[in-house]
């Protein structure tokens, strides 16, 4: 048998990879920036598995190979291939009978649904990540959570915080983490933190690796048209089975949304799968300034656009003085 | 010594190990995954402290996913991820530089 390494996998080889997956129910993903292929004497692919930055997909054996210890060879090498790539922190998808397999392999669930089993490779990572956040001692009363990009910072969301803080005990406010907007996640969060200093039982935290990231919604991110409403499930159950119980949250606030289809359709998803897992949906109509719905999608436009002056009413203070010293460094 | 960056040594394939050497606050954290932990749970873990031990690595986290493999390979792959997160060579004919 020999062994390639694609970055990434094109051509002939790509073709067959293409019909080798199908073979086995399983579907190409465009997004694998590099393929691991064993290949059989005459050059049948006897297995494959590729790599999405910090993801493993695509990973399939042959029927004749199963059982020969392929798989084992494949994740090893894609997670030297990681780690060389500066990723240690390791997820990857699987239908739900395949869990053994993996597990075998040093992943462990981090949460399912009926059709999809998302793995990390670090044992209890999710629940490393909640003990990390846990407040000590536990407060009593209503815990609610915001979720938001934040990209920027808008009067929109301190809007949302201000109204979710006054109604809870205690409010989370994750902000995203993953680093694919306009400002980079250090900024946003500060931003956070700033912009709700006023506000005491309000805990700003990152939303880490396990609340809309890349690994779990990656729709978000790539900003397609369509997207499929099974897509928002894993995110959602990872919520609510993972993250909202050992912090006690029973309240997730959100912004009604006008102008992101893939937002509105988790909006959507969120009222389908949380009540009947114990946590409120709340969603709140968007905040006006000067008769426009505040949005954080607008106000980058604005600033793409040179219009910065345009898009201040929407800003807050801190966000404000942010933004004009960024974009005016940045001219 | 002190771990400086996340690293891995190893493999998935029987009679082999993969190991995680991390950055961790606090002591030393030691997660043993194998296929054969009922038999060699604490043989393993015996021989992951002394190693580390021998290195001076006192704080982080070690991750063992064990395929059966035998002491002197747990030895060689943990030297091996340890000298990678500590960014030191070592010359394993002889002794730590």
């Amino acid at each position: 048998m020999t062994e390639e390494f694609w970055s990434p996998l094109r051509g002939k080889r790509l073709e067959a990879v293409r019909d080798f997956l199908q073979a086995q129910g399983l579907r190409w993903d465009e997004r694998s920036a590099s393929t691991l292929l064993f290949l059989e004497e005459d050059g049948h692919i006897a297995a494959c598995g590729s790599l999405d930055e910090n993801i493993l997909k695509c990973i399939a054996v042959s029927q004749e190979r199963q059982g020969e210890g392929l798989a084992a060879r494949l994740v090893s090498g894609l997670t030297a291939q990681a780690v060389q790539n500066g990723y240690t922190h390791l997820f990857l998808f699987t239908r739900p009978e395949k869990g053994e397999l993996f597990s075998d392999l040093g992943f462990y669930e981090v949460a399912h649904t009926p059709d999809i089993l998302w793995m990390e490779n670090r044992r209890g990572g999710i629940r490393r990540f909640t003990d990390s956040l846990r407040a000590d001692p536990p407060p009593g009363g209503v815990t609610g959570c915001i979720v938001a990009h934040a990209d920027p910072f808008t009067r929109g969301h301190q809007y949302l915080c201000e109204v979710a803080s006054a109604s809870c005990d205690q409010l989370y406010l994750f902000i995203l983490t993953e680093d694919r907007g306009m400002f980079p996640a250090a900024d946003r969060l500060r931003l956070a933190r700033e912009n709700t200093a006023h506000l005491a039982n309000v805990r700003v935290c990152g939303s880490g690796p396990y609340l809309i990231s890349y690994a779990s919604f990656p729709d978000y991110f790539l900003k397609e048209a369509q997207v499929l409403p099974s897509r928002y499930d894993l995110d959602l159950t990872a919520f609510a089975e993972k993250i909202a119980p050992p912090l006690g949250i029973t309240r997730r606030f959100v912004g009604s949304e006008p102008f992101s289809a893939v937002t509105a359709g988790y909006n959507r998803a969120m009222e389908r799968l949380l009540p009947e897992r114990g946590i409120e949906v709340v969603e709140l109509p968007r905040r006006e300034a000067g008769g426009q719905s505040i949005s954080a999608g607008r106000v980058r436009d604005l600033i793409r656009r040179g219009q910065v002056s345009e898009a201040l009413p929407f800003l807050p203070v801190p966000t404000r003085r942010y933004v004009e010293e960024t974009v005016c460094r940045t001219k | 010594m002190e771990i400086c960056k996340s690293a891995v040594a190893g493999t998935l394939e029987s009679s082999d190990a993969q190991i995680w050497v991390e950055p961790g606050d606090g002591e030393l954290e030691l997660f043993i995954d194998s296929v054969v932990e009922k038999q060699y749970g604490e043989e393993i873990r015996r021989v992951v402290l002394e190693t580390a031990a021998s290195m001076q690595v006192e704080h982080g986290r070690i991750t063992v996913v064990d395929k059966g493999a035998l002491n002197c390979t747990l030895r060689a792959r943990l030297l091996t991820a340890i000298c990678r997160a500590g960014e030191i060579s070592y010359d394993f004919g002889g002794r730590a530089e």
